[in-house]
Parts: C-alpha cells; sequence; structure tokens
C-alpha cells in the first residue's frame, strides 16, 4: 500500500505502512540478544581469575548477567515460539512510511559519518534539510531556512556561548 | 539544616544561577507543550549544554526544565486536547472541554497556579523528609547498598508497564552495557574492542541516542503534524481569587497524594494524577462536573503531577536511586559534573540538594509568570512542525554527542543507540530500565563484590543484617508482582 500526496500547506503526506506481526519481531529481536548474551558470557568467563581467593573476579558478576539475561531471551524465544505454532492472535507493528524511515536512518549514517570531515555547521545544515525532506516537508523556504537557522544557533550556543570546540 | 538552606538561597546571588533557572524554565515550557516531548528528552537534550557550566548552575536549569515541562504539558492538553506529557492527560479531561466552552485562558490560569502550588508545597515536603532519610542512609554498608540497588532496580516492573519479561531483558542489557571498560577494583579491561571503551558506554551519547535520536526516528514516521486551529485565550488574568480559596483543601491533598506517590519509585507523575483526579472527584460537591470542564479536576490534576517532581527527587537525593525515568537521566547529569547523588551528598556537597530545593520555591513564582504571560506563545509552540523538531533534536544529539568528550566515538554511540533503541520500542521492550541499569550497575556491582570480600564468600552477610533483608523482601516483591498479577489475570480470563 503506498499513496502519496501533497498538501495545500506544501507539507508532503506519504502514507504508505508497512504492518510486521510483533510475535516475529520479538522473535528477531530475541535471536539477536540471545546471540549478543552468548558473546558477552564467553567474554566473562574469558576475563582473569582474581589474584585475591576470597574476591570475586572481574567476571564473575558480567557471568550472574550474562546467565539472567539468556534466561530472559530464552523464556522470550520460547513464548514467541509457542504462539507462531499455535497460531495465537498476536499484535501487528506498524512502520508508518517505511522508506522515510530507512531514508531517516541513511541520512543520519551520512551525517554522524561526514560530521567531521564537512564541519559541524555544514553537515548540521546539510543533513538537517535531508532529515527535514525525509519527514514530509517540501516547503523551499522551510527546508533553506531552518537548517541554517539550527547550524547558526548551534554555532552561537556551543562554540560563542560555551566555548566548546567544533569538529 | 537551615544553615545550609541558606546556602541554597545564596547562590542565587551569582547571577548565572537565576539565570539557568530562567533559561531551564523557557526551555522546559517549550519542551512541555509540544506534544511528544516530555522532561526526559528535554533534559537529555540539554544535558550538553551544561557541559562547561558550574555544576550548581547546571543542576538548576535541569530542575527548572524538568519542573516547567511538567508545567508546559498541561498547555497543548488544554488547547488542543493533545497532552505534551503523560502527567497532562487528566488536565485534559477537563481542560479540553473548558476550550471548548470559551474558557481556555481560565483553565490554562488555573493549571499554572495549580502547578506552582503543587511544586511549593511538594518541594517543603522534600526539605523535611529527604534531609533525614539521607542521615539514615548514611549508616548503609555494602550489604544494604546492594539490596537499595535492587529496589532501584526492581522498578523496572513499573517501567515495563504489561511487559514485565521485556523490562527484565531491557535491565539485563543495560547492566551489560554497565560492566564494559575498566573494572574498578582490578583495572581489568573487559569487553572493550578498542582503549575508548575503557571508560565503559559514554553516558550521555547513551541518553541522548535511546530518547532523543529514536524519538526522531518516530518523528519521521509521523510525517508532517497538521497544523492545529489556534484558541481564542479569553478570561487568562480573569479567574476570580475565591476560586483559588476555594480549593485550598483540594491544593493540599493533591499535593500531598503527587509527593508520596512520587516518592515510590516507578509510580510518578501521571499516576499521580489520575489518583489525584479521581480522590478529589469522590470528594467534589459537584462530581458531574469532572470531565465536563471542572476547574477542580485541572486543579488535581496538575497540582498533583508537578508535587510528583519533588516526590522522585527525593530517593534520587537521599539514597541515590531514581523514581522515575526523568530522574535516571538526571543522575546521570549529576554524575557527569562530578556529582555522586546519595546520602553523602548531603555532607560532601550540600549547596547541590539544598540549591535544589531553593530553585523549586523560587521558581515557582518564575514559572508561573513565565505560563501567564507568555500563554499565547506556548500555545503556538505545539505548532512547529515536526519536521524542524526532527532536524534540531538530531543537530543537538550529534553536536551535543561531540562536545561530551571532542572526538567522533560519542557520536558514533549515539547514533547506534538511537537505531537500537528506535527498534527496541517496536518490539515492545522499554527503555527507561536500560538506563536505570547503566546508572545503578556499577552500585550493586561494587557493592556486592565489597560484601562477598568481607564475608570471604559468603552469602549470609545478606541474611545477618534486617535492613537488607527488607531491603531485598521489597525489592523481590516488587519484581515479582506485576509478573504473578498477570500470570492470575491470565489463568482467570483463560478459566472464563
Amino acid at each position: 500500500m503506498l499513496k502519496s500526496s501533497a498538501d495545500a500547506t506544501g507539507m508532503h503526506e506519504e502514507t504508505s505502512e508497512l504492518r510486521v506481526p510483533l510475535v516475529w519481531l520479538e522473535l528477531g529481536v530475541g535471536l539477536v540478544l540471545l546471540i549478543a548474551a552468548a558473546y558477552y558470557m564467553r567474554g566473562a568467563f574469558a576475563l582473569p581469575q582474581p589474584m585475591n581467593p576470597n574476591s570475586l573476579g572481574a567476571g564473575s558478576f558480567p557471568v550472574i548477567i550474562a546467565s539472567g539475561l539468556a534466561v530472559g531471551v530464552l523464556t522470550l524465544l520460547i513464548f514467541s515460539v509457542v504462539k507462531i505454532v499455535k497460531k495465537s492472535k498476536t499484535e501487528m507493528v506498524d512502520v508508518r512510511r517505511p522508506m522515510a524511515v530507512v531514508a531517516a536512518m541513511l541520512v543520519l549514517l551520512g551525517h554522524a559519518w561526514l560530521l567531521e570531515t564537512l564541519g559541524a555547521a555544514a553537515s548540521t545544515a546539510a543533513f538537517g534539510a535531508m532529515l527535514m525532506i525525509a519527514a514530509g516537508e517540501r516547503r523551499p523556504i522551510q527546508l533553506i531556512a531552518i537548517p541554517l537557522a539550527l547550524a547558526l544557533g548551534i554555532y552561537l550556543v556551543f562554540s560563542v556561548a560555551l566555548g566548546v570546540p567544533f569538529p | 539544616m537551615y544553615e545550609n538552606l541558606l546556602i541554597g538561597f545564596s547562590v542565587f546571588a551569582n547571577p548565572m544561577v537565576p539565570i539557568g533557572l530562567i533559561v531551564g524554565a523557557l526551555l522546559g515550557y517549550m519542551i512541555g507543550a509540544i506534544p511528544g516531548l516530555g522532561p526526559s528528552l528535554g533534559i537529555a537534550l540539554l544535558i550538553p549544554f551544561t557541559y562547561t557550566l558550574d555544576p550548581v548552575v547546571s543542576i538548576v536549569t535541569l530542575v527548572a526544565l524538568y519542573a516547567a515541562a511538567e508545567y508546559g504539558g498541561a498547555i497543548s492538553a488544554i488547547l488542543i486536547n493533545s497532552p505534551g506529557t503523560a502527567a497532562a492527560v487528566a488536565t485534559s479531561w477537563d481542560g479540553y472541554p473548558l476550550t471548548q466552552q470559551g474558557k481556555a485562558g481560565a483553565a490554562l490560569n488555573i493549571s499554572i497556579i495549580s502547578s506552582g502550588i503543587g511544586i511549593a508545597l511538594s518541594t517543603l515536603f522534600l526539605f523535611v523528609t529527604a534531609v533525614p532519610l539521607s542521615e539514615f542512609a548514611l549508616n548503609f554498608g555494602p550489604t544494604a547498598y546492594v539490596g537499595l540497588a535492587l529496589v532501584g532496580l526492581s522498578l523496572v516492573s513499573t517501567f515495563s508497564g504489561d511487559a514485565p519479561l521485556k523490562g527484565f531483558i531491557a535491565l539485563g542489557i543495560g547492566l551489560a552495557l554497565a560492566t564494559v571498560g575498566l573494572d574498578t577494583q582490578t583495572g581489568v579491561p573487559r569487553f572493550s574492542a578498542s582503549p575508548e571503551f575503557f571508560d565503559g558506554f559514554p553516558l550521555v551519547p547513551v541518553l541522548l541516542g535511546l530518547f532523543a535520536l529514536s524519538e526522531v526516528l518516530f518523528m519521521i514516521e509521523g510525517g508532517p503534524s497538521p497544523k492545529t486551529k489556534s484558541q481564542p485565550l479569553s478570561g487568562l488574568l480573569a479567574v476570580p481569587l475565591k476560586t483559588f480559596t476555594g480549593m485550598k483543601l483540594l491544593f493540599l491533598r493533591s499535593s500531598i497524594i503527587g509527593y508520596v506517590i512520587g516518592v515510590v519509585p516507578g509510580a510518578g507523575a501521571s499516576i499521580a494524577s489520575f489518583v489525584s483526579y479521581g480522590v478529589a472527584k469522590r470528594s467534589s460537591k459537584t462530581p458531574d462536573k469532572f470531565g465536563k470542564g471542572s476547574y477542580e479536576g485541572v486543579a488535581a490534576s496538575e497540582s498533583a503531577n508537578n508535587a510528583a517532581v519533588s516526590g522522585a527527587l527525593a530517593p534520587l537525593l537521599a539514597l541515590g536511586i531514581p523514581g522515575s525515568p526523568t530522574t535516571a537521566i538526571m543522575i546521570g547529569a549529576l554524575m557527569i559534573h562530578g556529582i555522586q547523588p546519595g546520602p553523602l551528598l548531603f555532607t560532601t556537597n550540600p549547596e547541590i540538594p539544598y540549591t535544589i530545593f531553593a530553585s523549586l520555591w523560587l521558581g515557582m513564582p518564575v514559572m508561573m509568570l513565565i505560563g501567564l504571560a507568555g500563554a499565547r506563545f506556548w500555545a503556538r509552540v505545539a505548532d512547529i512542525p515536526r519536521p524542524a523538531i526532527a532536524a534540531i533534536v538530531t543537530g543537538i544529539c550529534f553536536i551535543g554527542a561531540y562536545a561530551s568528550e571532542n572526538s567522533m566515538f560519542p557520536v558514533y554511540v549515539t547514533l547506534v543507540f538511537g537505531i537500537v533503541g528506535y527498534i527496541l520500542r517496536k518490539a515492545e521492550i522499554p527503555l527507561a530500565p536500560i538506563i536505570l541499569a547503566l546508572v545503578l550497575g556499577d552500585m550493586l556491582e561494587s557493592n556486592y563484590r565489597r560484601a562477598m570480600l568481607i564475608s570471604n564468600g559468603d552469602y549470609n552477610i545478606f541474611y545477618n543484617s534486617t535492613l537488607t533483608m527488607v531491603l531485598l523482601a521489597i525489592a523481590l516483591l516488587s519484581f515479582t508482582l506485576p509478573s504473578l498479577r498477570k500470570a492470575w489475570l491470565w489463568s482467570r480470563k483463560s478459566r472464563a
């Protein structure tokens, strides 16, 4: 489902929507977390034992956390699998404007990546405008004025008033 | 105690402190008035601006923002039936009907004055209770601190709504993140792929990513916001004094309710406003007016949700455990300035807690003035286009993260946690327990290991102290009750 329109004010309204069963999302996130917990536990066991036999080593507390996290995630995975197998009624997760969300993630990635290369002011203005486009803004004056004002504001507050050095 | 309070008031002689108060109040109103943004996000965004400020100025600014955001949440609730914060939902039940009746100005006036009264009374309760509580907590040993940290972490069950398992998983994620970096007792690097990780995950970039950048992605999903219909604000200053004097008891009762609920870790301002609203309706001579435009309804909700701000500060200042997601972030802000909240704070840095008391009192008239004088402006703030807010929040996030260490590493941390936070929120895994665990993780681990060292690895050390046993029992109940309740409801439902 993908519809697109622009209202009288120039705001661009994309109305596409991605619907994912919550249980599948839980399964995916749970699997990633389980792998992370296993990796974390392996790292915890690899930490050196303490010199003092009466004290707890650097890995003792992380082992407890990893165990608890693994139990929690496994429980979530079991519940999810049972729901899928039983074909139970499940909530749906709506991701509205999915293409815009992916575009925004790429803009954020670009902003972080090029922050040092372009400098704070230029990257804030350029990627701010791109993010506004991803958010549906189409009015040229807004797209030019707001990012420029933002870059100027950030420069004045951080660099001039607070003395924070800029990239 | 009273000498220290004078110190708290005397810091306002430094012109930067009142300026910080006014700036914090202005920003708080703005954040509160924009639906979708709240005090947690506001404080996370403000932290980077405080790096180079004096700690006292920073704390006053942050506290003013926190309180004013709760004030400001009522504005959009009353004018456009879209509460700026969750705590203002009950305000909209009567505030918006009043707007529909052409009494928007009166509703705003009552909400602002009630907020101020709630803050003033609850700060008095905070002053009277937090100091003795911190003195009592000075006697805590490592086992009691383990119990206290577990009580703090058990808030996870209240932060997690009806999904305690997901809250527990979020807690595990936060505790795991808290162990990254050099081990404080042995100096061994843990889970550190590169030297940047030796100091652990930087708190501000994690906060900015989880709370602010993930919210930006939700704003992108929401698309451009429709323009709201502006409402006339006639009668803003025409509320007779007798309207307020007639609600004396309501103010006192709502402030007590708000403060007590605010103190209970995890309960928070929204529950305070709901409970206070319900009690006010039951005690009212005109309960049938509630929900249709009752001044009492607006006053009960607003005085309670603002009183909860002082309440949530009590466990933070006296015990070092946060009473709400916002105060969890506030703990992070204090730690960035080298201040460790908890019982020792009242002896090592007395100017901090007493300045907070003073700023809440002195801030009350300032916030009421800003609220009333700027009502027309705050009403327009909700019209700022969502794409512009997304760009502003992102700009502050990245530059703020960079400024925290003058390096790119925190910027990448912010980016990663922003995207991870978005995915976790989509999977309905709450983010507040992650921050809570990140803040309390070190307190739990270091005291647990210290207790084990003292007892030569004997766990009986935890059973030998009554205080520790009480704290552990509270933590256990707090952890398990929501799950047991959910299981009980589920079994009843399946039997029916």
